[in-house]
């Protein structure tokens, strides 16, 4: 399972993975979307649910009135995907469980 | 493919962390960064623009210039390769190179605010150029005379528009100029060099030569008096003082809406306010009928009121009936000295008078004044009468679903509004926990403008939470794993609505 399987969803703006400190580790995007801006964002959610949830693994879809917004903590890092309102969600989150 | 995305992590990485040292400040551990890349890496584009970015702002203008005119073949349609080579050129003294590139800058991106201020400012000045190059051809570059160097630094040209340009560094942070071509390190894209001929005059010769030598000094103190005055300094002797505004403290007027006859107490303009013997027992609920008798007393203690005249007040009475025994209790009180207690009591607890009028509470205080727990709709306790009830017929059905295992509305500060379900004891900790999580991500959406967050679902192990806001207010519904959660949504839909209208 690589990035661009997700990425080559319809419109899926981009995907990545970056580390708990917000740094990227890898990243697909579309032009005009700022990958690095968008890792750190998934990292800051995801710690923010780790810590007050008391989690160390879970997912989180953020909806907003633009954007779709997949985050999900894994060991390693935080794996996220961004997409657009009109998106198979559906589809995405399965491609994200099968994402190693 | 993988190793290439792996270069290109790699690059994106040492880049990034480049840029964000650069806008901290830190420009040799940027450098030192960029140039490991690069030696790594060499063909990566963005990192030699990051360079050169970093090359101008330590003020190796040069270094600069070089590295970004490299790579501008392939990078000539990057914004950030045009700026800096603009900021590069400028701070070199060639206006036209550095115009064409702003103006380059801003076909890529109209937006860019700082190339449209570098061209207002570089074609705010373009008529000075040329006396300089004569007054370079002219003059004979005295390059080690020490005692230009005051004089000549507020030849400056004078502020223009909004370029904000150092103020008269030359008076007391003089560049080592002495007629070499190295300019000063600039401390950021902001700042003006000082033009190499005419920081290079002595005063008198340039004096001679313009024929104005009173125009010179003139500017140069009307540059040091920028420099020095900060603040206007104002006599302070010569201002007229304002007369000091008087307090005016405004007695409260208790206006009695009392259609005559009124109590015996009350007198036209004023009212004695008598004592209860006891404390004033509540008036019965309010009867239908033409009977209206109103209360004179006030529950306050010897306060004197003035009291605007009968005829003037127009508000609607109150109906409310008074047993014949609670209107005559207060007369068998004692009087109190009505000047001798004026400040005893301040006069807003006049005011808390209407409190005691048996109205209906607003059914959204009441329902904060008797905190239940938990209530089940359907149960006896469910039926309050309060607006909430409209929620209890959908929370009824949405709670019904056997994966839900708690529903409930909290505020985005945290704070559980109502909760729906006995199944969970900590609904007002998770409830604190979700708006806590939920603000974090209102935040960071804000921050990179891509709207507000309307919905989140949460997935951990054992259970899901969905949140929806609903105006000012969140519904949380807690589900196991296996819920589905479009359904959730569909039920909640009808919830959202009836919340926006309760709560707004």
């Amino acid at each position: 399972m690589k990035l661009t399987d997700i990425t080559k969803i319809p419109k899926v703006l981009g995907a990545g993975t970056v580390t708990y400190d917000g740094f990227i580790i890898d990243s697909q995007f579309t032009v005009g979307y700022d990958a690095a801006k968008f890792g750190a964002m998934a990292a800051r959610i995801v710690n923010q649910i780790k810590k007050s949830l008391r989690v160390e693994e879970g997912t989180a879809i953020l909806y907003t009135s633009n954007v779709v917004f997949f985050a999900r903590a894994k060991a390693e890092g935080v794996f996220f995907v961004i997409c657009n309102k009109d998106a198979n969600l559906g589809l995405i989150k399965i491609k994200m469980d099968k994402f190693k | 493919m993988a190793d290439e995305l792996s270069i290109d992590s790699k690059a994106l990485i040492f880049a990034t962390l480049a840029d964000v040292y650069l806008s901290s400040n830190m420009l040799d551990e940027a450098i030192s960064i960029l140039k490991d890349g690069l030696a790594r890496n060499p063909n990566y584009t963005l990192a030699k623009i990051i360079l050169g970015r970093a090359y101008y702002m330590k003020g190796e203008n040069d270094e600069a210039l070089k590295l970004l005119e490299s790579i501008y073949p392939e990078a000539k349609d990057s914004e950030n390769e045009n700026l800096f080579l603009g900021h590069c050129y400028k701070k070199r003294g060639e206006p036209d190179q550095a115009r064409k590139h702003y103006e380059t800058v801003l076909r890529i991106n109209p937006d860019n605010k700082e190339a449209k201020k570098e061209l207002a400012a570089l074609s705010a000045k373009p008529a000075e150029k040329p006396a300089e190059v004569i007054q370079k051809a002219e003059v004979p570059v005295s390059a080690t005379e020490p005692t230009v160097k005051a004089a000549e630094a507020p030849k400056e040209p004078p502020l223009q528009g909004t370029k904000k340009e150092p103020p008269l560094q030359g008076t007391e942070k003089e560049p080592p100029l002495q007629g070499t071509e190295k300019e000063p390190p600039l401390q950021g894209t902001e700042k003006e060099p000082l033009p190499v001929a005419e920081t290079a005059i002595p005063a008198e010769v340039k004096e001679d030569l313009t024929g104005k030598p009173t125009i010179e000094i003139k500017g140069m103190e009307e540059t040091v008096k920028i420099n020095e005055v900060i603040l206007p300094e104002v006599d302070i002797s010569s201002v007229k003082e304002s007369p000091e505004p008087e307090m005016v403290v405004q007695e409260p007027v208790l206006k009695i809406t009392t259609p005559p006859p009124v109590s015996e107490t009350i007198v036209k303009g004023e009212v004695e306010i008598v004592l209860p013997a006891e404390p004033p027992k509540k008036a019965e609920v309010p009867v239908s009928g033409a009977e209206v008798i109103q209360k004179a007393e006030v529950p306050v203690s010897g306060a004197r009121v003035p009291v605007t005249p009968i005829e003037e007040t127009k508000a609607p009475v109150e109906e409310i009936k008074v047993s014949m025994e609670e209107a005559k209790a207060p007369k068998k009180a004692k009087k109190v000295p009505v000047r001798e207690t004026k400040e005893e009591k301040p006069a807003p607890e006049i005011v808390e008078k209407p409190a005691e009028v048996p109205t209906t509470p607003p059914p959204l205080f009441a329902e904060e004044m008797k905190p239940e727990p938990a209530v089940a709709p359907g149960t006896p306790a469910a039926e309050t009468g309060t607006p909430f009830d409209r929620l209890n017929e959908p929370m009824k059905k949405l709670i019904s679903l056997k994966t839900v295992n708690a529903a409930f509305i909290s505020a985005q500060d945290g704070l559980l509004i109502k909760n729906y379900s006995e199944k969970r004891e900590d609904v007002e900790e998770i409830s604190a926990l979700i708006a806590a999580v939920f603000n974090e991500a209102l935040e960071s959406f804000k921050f990179l403008n891509e709207g507000l967050v309307e919905k989140c679902i949460i997935e951990k192990p054992g259970e899901t939470i969905c949140v929806i806001t609903a105006g000012e207010s969140l519904l949380c519904v807690i589900t196991e794993p296996e819920a589905k959660p479009g359904l959730i949504f569909v039920y909640a839909r009808k919830i959202i609505d009836e919340i926006r209208e309760v709560l707004g």
